[in-house]
């Protein structure tokens, strides 16, 4: 997000933003030349978030742990190729675990249909609903994202929350929502411009 | 002023969904298009927000140990992109071993296209090794009456000494109670403790474990009934055990 100089000076909050930036594009660049007091300290920083997005996705704690494991390891090893030019540190690590919790649900698909071929062969294992329950939101933090998705109609909004989280292609969110793909594609571009431009005013 | 095909690239280039040759294609324009280039970088920058809006959990403080001694146990970080690091990466499942779809790599033609590739290169590394032989699996079933109707499917990895277990129709147990899964290897005196097995409503789970000690050996997994929170040691009725 790009935000005026002017606009910086009037808002604590984005400069507060931008500090942290430049403090987390501080320690990448020494975590780059292998000092692992900075890698320590932005685990410190980026964990707790990074932890509670990627449990969202794989619905498991000890396998979000795992996947935190690697994009940190990850993190460790490809600080130096971070572009403060392209994303901000936080989003980059954003992008990174959502890929490794994404080739972990996808693993998890192919596994779920092993058990299913191994209880077909092994026993007479019966049909189970997959459904999982849901996660109850807690509102102490991430307001201003959750205030700006309120703004965001409700099928944008599923359609850009199927898109983040579940790592479905947009055609796997166009069958299950029953709606034609141009329809899950427009829905996903308006849901994401908009929360841009939330974001935006919030700041 | 980006159009609405381009707003539409940019949605889903963010979010990964691009085919790999639509992906080349939108980051050739991108690298001649400022402002596509700023556009895309507002809407990542939109849609790794998201991550926000999860309900707040901390990892285990023992976390923060298990990633420094592996980033310590590695050398200095390379500047160049690193090799796929199978060995610590290999999620247990992959074991499972399917024929798989080759994923296309192609060549970094930026610094984010390089993490992208490395990603897939990992992925395609994992998605190509083939342990299928060393998974075992095990069914369970009812070993009292009340309990008939449940039944458990445990997928265990030996190399990763991970596995999964996944319950079906288990009434849920009274106040003060969890299931709990054991693994027996004649190795030790008492099963190995494998954790507790939280059921839904419908007394359904699906939850992968770690055992306590390490395993060389198994002759069977079990399910018993065991105080809130687990215990070290089985004190419970067994209600399911492996065939």
């Amino acid at each position: 997000m790009r935000i005026s100089p002017a606009a910086e000076a009037r808002s604590p909050m984005t400069s507060t933003k931008e500090a942290d930036r430049k403090l987390d594009a501080q320690l990448l660049a020494r975590i780059a030349t292998g000092d692992e007091v900075a890698f320590g300290a932005l685990y410190d920083r980026f964990s707790p978030g990074l932890f509670s997005f990627v449990l969202k996705m794989v619905r498991d704690e000890r396998e979000a742990e795992d996947v935190l494991q690697e994009g940190f390891a990850h993190l460790w090893r490809r600080a130096a190729t971070y572009d403060p030019a392209r994303s901000s540190p936080f989003t980059w690590a954003v992008m990174i675990l959502r890929n490794k919790a994404i080739d972990r649900l996808r693993v998890r698909q192919r596994l779920d249909r092993t058990l299913e071929r191994a209880t077909v062969e092994f026993s007479h294992f019966p049909e189970s609903d997959e459904s999982s329950s849901g996660e109850a939101e807690r509102r102490d933090q991430g307001s201003q994202v959750r205030s700006a998705l309120t703004l965001i109609p409700a099928e944008q909004k599923q359609a850009v929350e199927m898109a983040f989280f579940s790592g479905l292609t947009h055609e796997q969110i166009a069958e299950k929502l029953g709606a034609p793909l141009g329809t899950i594609k427009a829905r996903i571009r308006r849901g994401l411009l908009k929360l841009r431009d939330s974001l935006k005013e919030n700041s | 002023m980006i159009d609405e095909q381009h707003q539409d690239l940019a949605s889903e280039y963010v979010l990964d969904a691009l085919d790999p040759s639509a992906a080349r294609a939108f980051e050739a324009e991108l690298a001649a298009d400022p402002e596509l280039r700023a556009f895309t970088g507002e809407l990542r920058e939109a849609a790794a927000a998201l991550a926000h809006n999860a309900p707040q959990h901390l990892p285990s403080p023992e976390l923060r140990e298990r990633v420094m001694s592996a980033i310590r146990a590695e050398a200095t970080p390379a500047k160049t992109p690193a090799q796929p690091a199978g060995r610590n990466l290999l999620p247990w499942a992959i074991a499972a071993g399917f024929a798989l779809t080759t994923a296309a790599l192609w060549y970094e033609r930026d610094l984010w296209r390089g993490e992208t590739l490395a990603l897939r290169q990992e992925s395609f590394e994992l998605r190509n090794r083939d342990a299928f032989a060393k998974v075992r699996i095990a069914t369970l079933t009812a070993q009292i009456e009340s309990f008939a109707k449940g039944s458990a499917v445990v997928v265990w990895d030996p190399e990763r000494q991970r596995g999964v277990v996944k319950l079906t129709k288990l009434p849920r147990p009274e106040g003060g109670k969890d299931y709990q899964l054991w693994v027996i290897d004649p190795k030790y005196p008492q099963p190995v403790n494998g954790g507790i097995v939280p059921v839904d409503e419908d007394g359904y789970a699906r939850v992968s474990f770690a055992p306590d000690q390490p395993v060389k050996k198994i002759d069977n997994f079990a399910i018993s009934i065991e105080p809130a929170g687990g215990v070290p040691k089985a004190t419970g009725p067994i209600v399911l055990l492996g065939n």
